[in-house]
C-alpha cells in the first residue's frame, strides 16, 4: 500500500464515476455516480494525509509541533467537509428528481430539457 | 491464541497490503456494477457495498473517524436516501436505460484514468518518510508540547515525547494519534468559518429539498 | 503502537466476516440441502403467496410508498451530518474550552442555531406531521 497505489484506486473510481455520469439516461444513477466521483476524492485526500508531508514542513529546522499536526491532518477535515457537501448535495438531487417526477412521470435526463413546466 | 504469538507469525504491512487489495478490489468492482447494472435498485445495493469497502480502506490509511463518518453517512443515510428515491418512484425498476454516447463516456474515462495515472507516478511527492527533525515527528504523532507546565494539552497528552527512534517509526508509518480529537481542534481553530458556511448548506440544502416537495404546483399530481 | 492498532480492527474485522458467514452459510446449506433430496420442493400456488398475517392477501406486489417518507429521510440526513461535526468537537471540548474560552461554545452554537433554523422551517411547513 503506497501512495500511488491508492492514487490509482482513486483515480479508478473517479473515471467509472465519469463513464456513469455520461452513459446513463437515470438521473438517479447519474446522483450515484458523482457519490463514487466524491468518494474517489476524498480517498485522494486521505492518502495525502497518510503518505505526503506538505513540502513547508519538511525543511524547516524546528517547527511548532502543534503546526505539524495542523498541517498532517487537513486531508482528514477537507475528508469531513466533501462528505458533509456530498450529502446535502443528493438530498436535494434526489429532492428535484421526486419533482420532476410529479411534473413530468419521469426520471431521464433527456426528458427535462425545458426550463418551463 | 495468545497476541505476542501472533504477531510473530505475520509482519503487518503485509496483512495490511492483501488486505488493501482485496477491499480496493471491492470497492472498483462494486463501482463498475453501479455504472453498468440495469436495476436501479440492485445498482444502490452495489453502491452501498463499495462505500463498505471505502470505509475500510480508511481504516487501512488510519483514518478512523473518517471510516465511521464513511459508514454513519454513506451507508446508514445517502444509501437509504437512494434506496428511498428508487422505492417511490414506481417507474424505476424498468431499468436505467444507456445514454447515446456510450463510447463516448468510455473514452472520456479511460482518457481521464490515463491522465490521472500519468500525473500520479510522475510527481515527486514529498514522502512522510523524508522527515528527519524529531520535533516535527513529535507533532506528527500527537505529542504536542515537550514543556508540561505550559501546554494547555498537558493533562489529556501527558506532555512526554517519546524515545526518538520509536517516535520516528510510527511517524514513518503513518501513526498518528487521537485523529477524531486533531479534527475537533481543526474545526475551531483553523476551519471555523468553511465550519459555519457548512451549517448554512445543510440548512440550505434542507429548507431547498422541503421546498421543492412542498411546492403546490408540484404536488399531487 | 501501530501493530495493535491493526490488531485491534483486525479482530473487528474477523468478527464482521463470522458475523456474516453464519447466516449466509446456513442459508447456504439449506440450499444445498435441497440437492441431496433432504429439503424436497414442491411448490403450490397457496406456498408461493406472501404471507400478511393470515390474511388472504389482497394486491399482488407491494404498492407504491408515500412521498412523506423521503421528509424523514431528508431531517435525517441533515441531522446525521450534524452530528459528524459536533463529535470530534465533543471530544476535544475541554482542551478547546481552555484555549480559547467562549469561542469554542460559540462557534458550534452558532452552526446548531443555523441548522436549527432549518428545522423550524420544516416544523412551521408541516412537514413533521403525517396529514
Amino acid at each position: 500500500m503506497t501512495l500511488e497505489n491508492v492514487l490509482l484506486l482513486s483515480a479508478a473510481l473517479f473515471s467509472i464515476g465519469i463513464y456513469g455520469v455520461m452513459s446513463r439516461r437515470s438521473i438517479i444513477t447519474t446522483l450515484m455516480s458523482i457519490e463514487l466521483m466524491f468518494n474517489a476524492v476524498v480517498v485522494a485526500a486521505i492518502a495525502f494525509s497518510r503518505f505526503t508531508l506538505p513540502a513547508s514542513l519538511a525543511n524547516v529546522e524546528s517547527p511548532v509541533q502543534a503546526a505539524a499536526v495542523r498541517l498532517a491532518l487537513t486531508g482528514h477535515v477537507f475528508a469531513v467537509f466533501i462528505i458533509a457537501v456530498a450529502a446535502a448535495e443528493v438530498a436535494l438531487g434526489l429532492a428535484i428528481v421526486f419533482a420532476l417526477y410529479r411534473v413530468r412521470e419521469t426520471t431521464e435526463i433527456t426528458d427535462a430539457a425545458t426550463m418551463k413546466n | 491464541m495468545g497476541e505476542p504469538a501472533l504477531s510473530g507469525l505475520y509482519e503487518v504491512s503485509r496483512v495490511v497490503d492483501a488486505a488493501f487489495w482485496l477491499f480496493a478490489a471491492l470497492a472498483i468492482g462494486g463501482a463498475v456494477m453501479v455504472v453498468t447494472v440495469k436495476d436501479v435498485f440492485k445498482a444502490a445495493v452495489f453502491l452501498a457495498g463499495s462505500f463498505l469497502a471505502l470505509a475500510a480502506i480508511y481504516f487501512l490509511l488510519q483514518a478512523e473517524f473518517i471510516g465511521v463518518v464513511q459508514i454513519l453517512v454513506y451507508v446508514g443515510a445517502v444509501s437509504i436516501l437512494i434506496a428511498f428515491a428508487v422505492m417511490i418512484i414506481a417507474d424505476v425498476p424498468g431499468g436505467s436505460r444507456p445514454a447515446r454516447g456510450r463510447i463516448a463516456a468510455a473514452t472520456a474515462a479511460a482518457l481521464m484514468m490515463a491522465a490521472l495515472a500519468f500525473t500520479t507516478y510522475n510527481t515527486n511527492w514529498t514522502d512522510i518518510g523524508q522527515i528527519t527533525d524529531e520535533d516535527a515527528i513529535a507533532g506528527l504523532v500527537g505529542v504536542y508540547y515537550e514543556d508540561t507546565s505550559t501546554s494547555p494539552y498537558a493533562d489529556a497528552q501527558g506532555g512526554t515525547i517519546r524515545a526518538a527512534d520509536e517516535t520516528t517509526k510510527d511517524a514513518r508509518s503513518g501513526a498518528l494519534i487521537d485523529s477524531t480529537g486533531a479534527i475537533g481542534t481543526l474545526l475551531i481553530r483553523e476551519f471555523v468559518l468553511p465550519f459555519e458556511i457548512l451549517g448554512l448548506l445543510l440548512a440550505a440544502a434542507l429548507i431547498g429539498g422541503l421546498a421543492l416537495m412542498l411546492n403546490p404546483r408540484t404536488e399531487d399530481k | 503502537m501501530l501493530e495493535d492498532y491493526f490488531r485491534q480492527y483486525g479482530l473487528l474485522f474477523l468478527f464482521a466476516v463470522i458475523a456474516v458467514t453464519v447466516p449466509v452459510g446456513m442459508l447456504a446449506l439449506s440450499y444445498a440441502a435441497s440437492f441431496v433430496r433432504i429439503r424436497p420442493t414442491r411448490q403450490t400456488p397457496v406456498k408461493r403467496t406472501a404471507y400478511e398475517g393470515g390474511m388472504p392477501p389482497f394486491s399482488p406486489k407491494p404498492s407504491r410508498f408515500n412521498f412523506r417518507y423521503y421528509y424523514y429521510a431528508l431531517l435525517f440526513v441533515v441531522f446525521d451530518v450534524e452530528t459528524v461535526f459536533l463529535y470530534p468537537w465533543a471530544v476535544r471540548y475541554g482542551l478547546l474550552s481552555k484555549q480559547f474560552g467562549i469561542f469554542a461554545l460559540a462557534a458550534v452554537m452558532l452552526f446548531l442555531a443555523v441548522v436549527t433554523l432549518a428545522y423550524a422551517y420544516a416544523w412551521r411547513k408541516k412537514a413533521l406531521e403525517w396529514t
